[in-house]
């Protein structure tokens, strides 16, 4: 076996192991001990909970990471892409089903108690997802990319920001919900942000996702939307926090200095952290423990994982280092195992129940085209001429919903522990499914030949992974 | 230096975390997590330019971040932490058993049973004796009679005596060990768990029906009997599995092999198997008699040892309970020192009988010193079983664990280092060798 498929295997196997160590101790029952503190992980000898619902629980978990770990194969991988239903397939979706299956009362696999118990694992893809996002931002690259390319990106992430939060926003006031909520606030820039950010038309996950010249421009505009979404994050989590549990007084904005600061403390440490090891075991438990180290003080400090993770990632690939092609071999060979258990953890916590929710998701998908519309139309007025071919001519109205939208909605719920949140979920996990369906169904003219390539996967031996080339 | 630096900057981070709330929130048991692998990693290396093993850096790791010196880790994420504990004692488990060659102990099996029962079944004896010219240190005694007393003390030395395969296992693959000596002590350790287990169902027993601590003897002998073949005959089907899917799909054993891994920590104590009596049986099966090769499945897992043996032994650092060592101190370390000589008296007796290698005779002894799972597994039961002393001796067992927890490891990788075989093992690009160079 070649070095590379061992790390492979060792990276994939790994992740799964915190994800079912955490998963398979949620559906355990709480320890009962008899005896000091120190022997409790000895008691389950004494544990009282039901054998037959442990085994259940336990075995259905294994089913479920079983066939996340099997979304990740790359045979998997091609046969959906035979079946047309890649795009849908590879965004996730059948797996935030499944976790909303594998929830109902009536199955009983992922329980309220697992899904309190998952929670630690929710942190951890959280916080990995904003270090992989934040690591493939090359700042250097950034200096490179056509002039116009930040009056583009702004209004194509504004004109759909603006629109679906006020519309959205409408019609949660037709509910009854009162201006003076912060929590509509809250609800309303939240959907706008995640609305505001798209993935390139073929997502094959977030480990392909750094722009370079030549690559498409929906690659640089989805890479750069994910960067206004972490910005959006950051103060959301300052100025809409929970106080009540915390021994620190803070005003709001310093809230959000703690975050940066945090994040560049973490940065600077991992990036002093991964010169360290001499091997690759060694190098792996070092990435490991720093996300999972950066996640759990995030979540500790009611912060989200995926901004403090992000900052990290940006000062680890940024500031030079011989190990950053290490860094993204590990964090890429993780990447599908964790985003798809993610997922199926997002479906878990999912309350679709409440119809109010759903009648958000056509009015989320209308605002994103509208908005986008509106993005396009200025952008090409505006900055038409200046920019390369495919920049803004061949610009979609219906672009797919990053998978980071999704992230950053259940973040901001597992934050805050709001219940409330339910509606924004419903409206973002919904509205991301009809965008994908309503771009299959548009997806079926070939590509004509172009000189810039528009996505990564028309490139002719694109390479997986995100480590530079 | 860089290291040490490190180790301060992280400390830093989690001392202003805790702060923040005084009860263990959101995001704990992840924070706890990456803070022990971070700080066991990085104190063993520290550690490790002292001349000393990387395990007694994770150890030390635990013990300062825990509950009882620093508070960093507390006791409630210690706890959340439990389950990583179950899965890592089956990996060891299973990796021990997978490098347990029968044909390569063949030559020194009539040592390997000497040692048993000289050094193993000679030290519960010797342990028992020594406990109960002990009894005026050791105010649970007070209550019973000679007679009584003789029973506890029996019960106790099972209870003392246990070898530990993780810290084997945790130094072989430090050192790259490979040799008579190093398959020896892993065979014996693995062995003589088993012989322990046995042994506690019949001192439990006999100790039960004079105590009379409210024990059902029959109870006591059918589940310990369950334990030990029940945990056998799962072992094997386990193993048998792994084997099937290592000869018949080949790739993602290593994934498989850890679901197995899962299932076992998880529904294995739910149903009174000992999780790492089946794993270490599934390995020997795979090794011994399946006709797949175990090697691919150990290469994988070799791999990921690393993680494994941080948060592990980290773990067991922060559950060293400090005050409690100090209060037994003396019993403890009198009781230390004779089981330790006893195994080298034994040991060596073993090894001059059975004509032994010279380095199996000079240093096997040593194998047997360190003392983890299984003593702590056994203070939990005689706690549940004999409620009426039970909750001292698991103080005194706890206590004598710590301390050959700490100081057997150094003494091992000693006598690895001396004995030659440290580094033998062919070099894989996993395998973190770098220990012995350091």
């Amino acid at each position: 076996m070649s070095c590379s498929n061992r790390t492979r295997d060792l990276t994939r196997w790994i992740g799964c192991a915190l994800v079912l160590a955490w998963t398979s101790s949620a559906g355990a029952a709480p320890f009962t001990p008899p005896i000091p503190p120190q022997l409790l992980h000895a008691a389950p000898r004494a544990a009282t909970l039901d054998t037959w619902v442990a085994i259940k629980a336990i075995g259905g978990l294994l089913a479920l990471l079983s066939l996340a770990y099997l979304g990740g194969n790359r045979r998997v991988v091609r046969f959906q892409e035979r079946l047309g239903v890649h795009g849908v397939i590879t965004a996730g979706f059948p797996f935030v089903a499944l976790g909303l299956f594998a929830s109902w009362p009536a199955i009983g696999i992922l329980s309220p108690d697992v899904i309190t118990g998952l929670r630690p694992v929710l942190h951890f893809g959280l916080g990995w997802l904003g270090f992989l996002i934040g690591a493939q931002l090359d700042i250097r690259v950034l200096d490179r990319v056509p002039t116009g390319t930040a009056y583009l990106i702004l209004v194509e992430a504004l004109g759909p920001f603006g629109i679906t939060a006020a519309a959205c926003g409408a019609v949660m006031l037709g509910f009854g919900q009162s201006w003076d909520d912060p929590d509509v606030w809250r609800d309303v820039i939240l959907l706008g942000t995640a609305a505001a950010m798209t993935a390139p038309r073929k997502f094959r996950g977030f480990a392909n996702r750094t722009w370079r010249e030549g690559r498409g421009a929906d690659v640089l505009l989805g890479q750069l939307d994910e960067l206004v979404g972490v910005i959006g994050l950051l103060f959301l989590t300052a100025y809409f926090r929970d106080t009540t549990s915390s021994t620190w007084t803070l005003p709001s904005t310093a809230w959000v200095f703690v975050s940066l600061g945090l994040g560049v403390a973490i940065g600077a440490l991992i990036f002093a952290m991964v010169r360290v090891p001499r091997s690759n075991a060694e190098f792996l438990a070092v990435v490991l423990g720093a996300i999972a180290f950066a996640s759990g003080l995030a979540g500790y400090l009611h912060l989200s994982p995926i901004v403090i993770c992000f900052l990290a990632g940006v000062l680890v690939t940024n500031f030079p280092n011989d190990q950053r092609a290490d860094v993204f071999r590990i964090l890429h060979h993780l990447e599908r195992p964790v985003q798809l258990l993610f997922l199926i953890i997002a479906g878990a916590v999912w309350q679709p129940e409440d119809w109010r929710g759903w009648v958000l998701v056509p009015l989320f998908v209308a605002g994103r085209a509208a908005g986008k519309y509106t993005g396009i139309v200025a952008s090409k007025t505006a900055v038409g001429a200046l920019l390369p071919a495919g920049f803004t001519e061949r610009r979609r109205l219906i672009t797919p919903l990053s998978g980071l939208s999704i992230a950053l909605v259940v973040s901001m719920g597992a934050t805050t522990g709001d219940p409330g949140l339910s509606w924004v979920v419903t409206a973002v996990i919904g509205g991301a499914m009809v965008t994908a369906l309503l771009i299959r169904d548009d997806a079926p003219a070939p590509p004509p030949p172009v000189v810039v390539p528009i996505d990564e996967l028309d490139e002719p031996g694109a390479a997986p992974g995100g480590a530079p080339r | 230096m860089i290291p040490l630096l490190l180790l301060l900057a992280i400390g830093g981070l989690m001392q202003a975390a805790r702060s923040f709330s005084l009860t263990a929130g959101t995001g704990a048991t992840e924070l706890a997590f990456g803070f022990l692998l971070l700080t066991a990693y990085f104190t063993a290396r520290l550690v490790n330019q002292l001349g000393l093993p990387r395990l007694t850096g994770y150890l030390l790791a635990g013990v300062v971040a825990g509950p009882f010196v620093l508070d960093l880790v507390t006791q409630e994420m210690a706890a959340s932490l439990g389950i990583v504990n179950g899965v890592a004692t089956c990996i060891l488990g299973l990796t021990a058993g997978a490098e347990l060659n029968l044909r390569r102990i063949r030559p020194v099996m009539s040592t390997l049973r000497a040692l048993i029962v000289i050094a193993v079944l000679g030290g519960i004896a010797v342990l028992a004796a020594v406990l109960y010219l002990l009894r005026p240190m050791l105010p649970m005694f007070s209550a019973f009679s000679t007679t009584e007393a003789v029973a506890v003390c029996a019960v106790l030395a099972v209870a003392l005596t246990p070898q530990s395969p993780a810290v084997v296992m945790a130094l072989l693959s430090e050192t790259g060990a490979d040799g008579p000596l190093s398959q020896l002590v892993l065979a014996a350790v693995v062995v003589a768990d088993l012989v322990v287990v046995l042994c506690y169902a019949i001192a439990a027993a006999s100790a039960g029906a004079v105590v009379g601590d409210g024990v059902d003897i029959l109870e006591i002998i059918g589940s310990v009997g369950w334990e030990l073949a029940g945990s056998v005959g799962f072992g094997i089907a386990a193993g048998m599995l792994i084997g099937l899917f290592l000869r018949s799909i080949e790739r993602g054993a290593s994934l498989f092999a850890l679901l197995i891994c899962v299932v076992v920590a998880q529904i294995g104590v739910r149903v009174h198997l000992d999780p790492l009596i089946v794993m270490l049986t599934a390995g020997i099966w795979l090794e011994n008699f399946s006709r797949a090769d175990a090697s691919k499945l150990l290469e994988g897992f070799e791999s990921a040892q690393l993680p494994v043996f941080l948060v592990w032994f980290a773990l067991s650092g922060a559950r060293l309970d400090l005050p409690l060592l100090r209060e037994a101190i003396i019993p403890v370390l009198i009781l230390a020192t004779a089981r330790a000589a006893w195994f080298a008296i034994g040991g060596r007796i073993a090894c001059a009988l059975t004509a032994a290698p010279p380095a199996v005779a000079r240093y096997g002894w040593i194998g047997l010193v360190p003392q983890a799972g299984l003593s702590l597994a056994l203070a939990v039961v005689i706690q549940t079983n004999f409620p009426r002393f039970g909750g001292a001796a698991a103080v005194l067992i706890l206590s004598m664990l710590a301390v050959n927890l700490v100081v057997a490891p150094v003494a091992f990788r000693a006598a690895l280092i001396r004995s030659g075989e440290a580094g033998q093992k062919q070099a894989n690009d996993f395998a973190p060798n770098a220990a012995v160079h350091d």
